[in-house]
């Protein structure tokens, strides 16, 4: 364009930095503190971020949940069923070293048979409750209420120095254990009354169902129909008894093993005086 | 690759890059101080980024792009800072305001002062360019590499900012024949 153009291009070209201005710029650069990815770390926590320890920690969760799971589903289960052992042999056992102490020790034992007891209750509405899952269920009953007697002695021991006082804590323990089986039996026992009464008071057809299950028998045997439902009923109701029988032994069951230890330590006692005499 | 042949890779684009990268934030800011701040700068983030291992294929065109970035930076600061000074008028603020027509602290000819006059005077899209062009005399391809564009859309650019170049001038096609 013109000389004096080029001139000042050549000018401009010119502008530079000094080398002080330089070295010192490039010393600040290099004495930054940059991670170098070069340098090797080894931080404590370096572990954490390893492929497998994320796996082992993805692994651990998913086990957390599946446990979680299985724990929730076991709480409604009843004897026979695929989780019930974890119930009686997993869950119920940790909520038992939960409750260390005497005094939990006494309230978990007695919620313990009554969890049974109701099982047993459920199971039985369901025409389900046979004689092994009695027999399971009367074992379990009489664990609980031998662990429930002897919780409530160390409860009356530690309440009070006197013989009689600890002997009348411990009686006051076991009778309020007593009243609540025997309360909940009178109260099934109205239940099934009042439901009994409405059954066959407001509406015969409601045992309709139960007649229709055996009617097919009933008429190849050629009985009539008014015999047909009397003798269903009458099935029915025997079951039904039995099942209410078998309830009323494993209250009793627990009622009896409450006592039972106070039973033997008397019997013991009686034994070790006539021979001393 | 180990630190010490970034090191030495490094120290080579910085001795071979280091006064046109200056001269350029000078050309945009004007101030010697804040040209060699952002030449710093520039070059601190060429640093971390072949520290961090990345792959540096043109570390001249990576310190061309940062710095037009901080550029553009700067300039929003100081606009917003000029912009809360009118509210407050009586306030007096730290910052120096970017002056187009002069470079502070370099004593420079005359013909280089119309030379800058005349490329600030040019279109914004000239601007850069231009100066690249003719000032660090580097060919089409390189500044269309440099700024992220088009080799010939860049030709076009500098035909037409030769002719603008020369209408601030007063010069015209017959003038130069």
């Amino acid at each position: 364009m013109s000389k004096n153009f080029d001139k000042g291009i050549k000018d401009l070209n010119s502008i530079r930095l000094t080398d002080a201005e330089k070295t010192r710029m490039l010393a600040r650069i290099f004495a930054l503190p940059i991670k170098s990815p070069y340098v090797k770390r080894s931080p404590v926590f370096a572990f954490v971020e390893s492929y497998h320890v994320r796996i082992s920690q993805i692994g651990a969760l998913i086990l957390i949940f599946f446990i979680t799971g299985v724990t929730y589903t076991s709480g409604n289960s009843l004897p026979g069923d695929l989780f019930y052992p974890i119930k009686v042999e997993v869950v119920e056992p940790m909520i038992g070293v939960v409750n260390y102490s005497p005094e939990d020790k006494v309230v978990w034992e007695g919620e313990k048979v009554e969890r049974r007891i109701v099982e047993a209750e459920k199971l039985a509405e369901k025409n389900e409750l046979d004689d092994e899952k009695l027999s399971n269920l009367e074992k379990r009953i009489e664990k609980s209420s031998t662990a429930f007697a002897r919780a409530a002695q160390v409860v009356a021991s530690s309440s009070s120095n006197s013989l009689e006082s600890r002997k009348e804590k411990e009686e006051s323990i076991k009778s309020a254990f007593k009243k609540k089986i025997a309360r909940e039996s009178e109260e099934d026992e109205s239940l099934e009354i009042s439901t009994a009464r409405s059954a066959s008071g407001s509406d015969p057809t409601l045992e309709a169902p139960t007649t229709m299950m055996f009617s097919a028998e009933m008429a190849d045997s050629s009985i009539t129909s008014t015999s047909s439902i009397s003798t269903t009923s009458k099935k029915t109701t025997v079951k039904k008894e039995n099942q209410k029988y078998k309830i009323k032994q494993l209250r009793d069951t627990a009622v009896r093993f409450v006592d039972k230890e106070d039973e033997d330590e008397e019997k013991s006692r009686n034994n070790n005086s006539e021979g001393e005499d | 690759m180990n630190i010490s042949s970034d090191k030495k890779r490094f120290t080579e684009v910085y001795n071979k890059e280091s006064d046109a990268l200056f001269r350029f934030c000078l050309f945009r800011v004007s101030d010697k101080e804040r040209a060699m701040d952002l030449t710093q700068e520039a070059f601190t983030k060429l640093w971390v980024a072949m520290c961090e291992g990345k792959a540096m294929e043109n570390p001249r065109a990576f310190l061309y792009a940062v710095t037009r970035n901080m550029i553009i930076d700067w300039y929003r600061r100081i606009k917003a800072v000029s912009l809360e000074s009118m509210y407050n008028e009586e306030e007096e603020r730290g910052f120096d305001k970017a002056d187009e027509h002069a470079t502070r602290q370099i004593e420079i000819s005359s013909d280089a002062t119309r030379v800058l006059e005349v490329l600030n005077k040019l279109d914004g899209q000239y601007k850069e360019i231009m100066y690249l062009r003719f000032v660090e005399d580097l060919p089409p391809k390189e500044i269309a590499i440099m700024l992220g564009m088009n080799a010939n859309s860049v030709s076009i650019r500098i035909t037409r900012g030769i002719e603008s170049m020369r209408k601030i001038m007063g010069f015209s096609k017959k003038d130069n024949e």
